[in-house]
């Protein structure tokens, strides 16, 4: 019998980052669209962004292999909850389906960092299924440059106040998907990771928009 | 000798190499030697390292040997007075063994390459530096000088490539004025490779080295561990192969300078793009008999794509902590103390 190679990891990291804004009437949820490995390239147009409902829209960054696994099965559950109760899932029920379906698979998790948008609510989370309900997010290899500067943007409310204050900006639309296009121009900027082009979804009351936006290509 | 001696038998053997290979250094290539032996190149010398030949100086041997002796006798502790200090191997290789993480090195993810063309060489370099996945300078310089007729493009720890490019240069200085003529490639070649290959891959320096002399025009590689090529076109770092692949397919013999120049920048841009650790600006310099030009930032191909027409302002409330200022000890009158000056 052949002993198995010690150091064999199961995991790739393909870097790019996730970015959602929640407003009162509208969600925006953007990422950039390489995906890499070490030095390497592997393409410049990749969506990280997933539709899963007509109001929870996933962009996931991490290994790109687990976060398709995890595409395809929540896909796959949202059908048969279509077929069970005749409607579209709500996007805080997919947030929970989301932690759920990460947590189940605790101790061989998917490498998937993912933020969950909707109308009016963004989720964030771990690789294994830890999840808050914030006003904005932001997840991935650029995060760490980009959350100091959406903190600096948007102040949000503790989560901790009594009574709960909505924790959704107090931006426009317009001015949330340019805070979004500065925070992935400057991203780009210093993240090796993040680059190529920047896509974002729209959610609104007039449905759901697509937007794309170059980036920088080094 | 004192440093070894102290090691004792059950001890791990990489301190045992740095201090052999200090001395080591230290008997081959220190500048100012303490026992009076001749400083170390002199001009029948370098005629030696001129053709490449394994060059050791005739006193080396019996300098080390002096030296063994002469350490032997002193105390244990004795400072070496040249050469790199190794005093604190051993404490960070315990410091490793109890898990505490050793700091990381800026490298920079590269890509270099160089050419000959028809009155010259052609140096090219990005302008990327990066820690990890963070860019850490957007425009660096990687196109060292090194004589006024040679220069030399660096990948590797930024540190590493920048200090021995920087000795070198000043080695091949004091050897300009000892003999009053113009630095030869293959000696700035041979001084590196001395040096790297002493340092066993430890120096991590992965060189360009190009320029026009004497002899015509030269293009090296130099490997972290001494090895060198000599070579019509070179690529090198992390965006080599990316480089190679344009020289590969359009490189010739006889190039002109701006089709020379066209091809260099052309393969640091294949090393921009394609590598993630090359990034930004593309640097050029054209060395010719008895002129050079470096031309720095010759092309900018990535700019930012979006300024937003907003102003992103910070809110001056949060930077006002105290506007009283409390000293922390009285203030202490100073008193003339006569005219003690003036005598």
């Amino acid at each position: 019998m052949t002993k198995q190679h010690a150091n064999w990891s199961p995991y790739d990291n393909n870097g790019g980052s996730c970015v959602a804004i929640a407003g009162a009437n509208y969600c925006v949820i953007a990422a950039d669209t390489r995906m890499s490995t070490g030095y390497s390239i592997l393409t410049r147009d990749y969506s990280k962004i997933c539709k899963l409902a007509d109001k929870a829209v996933l962009a996931s960054s991490g290994f790109q292999a687990d976060v398709k696994a995890l595409q395809k099965h929540l896909a796959a559950k949202h059908l048969i909850y279509q077929h069970q109760h005749n409607k579209q899932m709500s996007c805080p029920a997919m947030a929970q389906l989301l932690s759920n379906t990460l947590y189940y698979k605790r101790f061989f998790p998917y490498y998937a960092f993912n933020v969950l948008g909707g109308k009016g609510c963004v989720f964030t989370y771990d690789a294994v299924g830890s999840y808050e309900r914030v006003g904005y997010s932001s997840q991935g290899s650029g995060s760490t440059l980009i959350i100091p500067f959406l903190d600096n943007q948007l102040k949000s409310p503790s989560p901790l106040l009594l009574p709960a204050v909505d924790a959704v900006t107090p931006l426009s639309e317009a001015e949330a998907i340019d805070l979004v296009k500065t925070v992935f121009a400057s991203a780009t900027e210093r993240d090796i990771y993040t680059g190529d082009r920047l896509e974002i979804v729209v959610l609104n009351a007039d449905g759901t928009r697509y937007e794309y936006m170059e980036l920088r290509k080094d | 000798m004192g440093l070894l001696g102290s090691v004792g038998p059950h001890q791990d053997e990489r301190p045992r190499l740095y201090h052999y290979l200090s001395d080591k250094f230290f008997s081959l290539s220190l500048p100012h030697k303490p026992c009076g032996t001749p400083p170390p190149i002199s001009s029948f010398q370098s005629d030696l390292l001129l053709r490449g030949s394994t060059f050791r100086h005739p006193n080396a041997y019996q300098f080390n040997f002096k030296l063994k002796e002469k350490k032997m006798s002193q105390a244990a502790i004795d400072v070496p007075k040249g050469g790199f200090s190794f005093d604190l191997c051993r404490r960070n290789d315990m410091l490793a063994k109890k898990g505490v993480q050793q700091p990381s090195y800026r490298k920079t993810g590269t890509t270099i390459v160089g050419l000959i063309f028809q009155d010259g060489v052609i140096l090219g370099a990005d302008t990327r530096a990066t820690e990890g996945p963070i860019v850490c300078d957007k425009n660096c310089e990687k196109i060292h000088y090194m004589a006024p007729n040679i220069y030399c493009c660096g990948a590797g720890t930024a540190a590493d490539t920048e200090a021995v490019t920087d000795m070198v240069s000043s080695q091949l200085q004091l050897h300009r004025y000892h003999t009053g003529r113009e630095s030869r490639v293959v000696t700035a070649l041979t001084l590196l490779k001395k040096h790297l290959f002493s340092y066993q891959g430890h120096v991590s320096a992965a060189l360009v080295l190009g320029g026009v002399d004497v002899t015509g025009p030269h293009l090296h590689t130099i490997y972290p561990h001494g090895s060198t090529d000599t070579l019509p076109f070179a690529t090198m770092g992390s965006g080599s192969l990316a480089a190679m692949a344009i020289f590969e397919s359009k490189y010739k013999e006889g190039l002109t300078r701006d089709e020379g120049i066209k091809l260099v920048t052309e393969a640091i841009c294949s090393g921009i793009f394609n590598d993630l650790g090359s990034g930004s600006n593309v640097d050029v310099c054209v060395i010719t008999k008895g002129h050079k030009e470096y031309l720095r930032n010759h092309l900018s191909p990535t700019p930012r794509t979006y300024v937003s027409a907003k102003d992103y302002t910070f809110s001056k409330k949060t930077e006002v902590l105290l506007t009283k200022i409390i000293p922390l000890t009285e203030k202490v009158e100073v008193i003339e103390a006569g005219d003690a000056m003036e005598e």
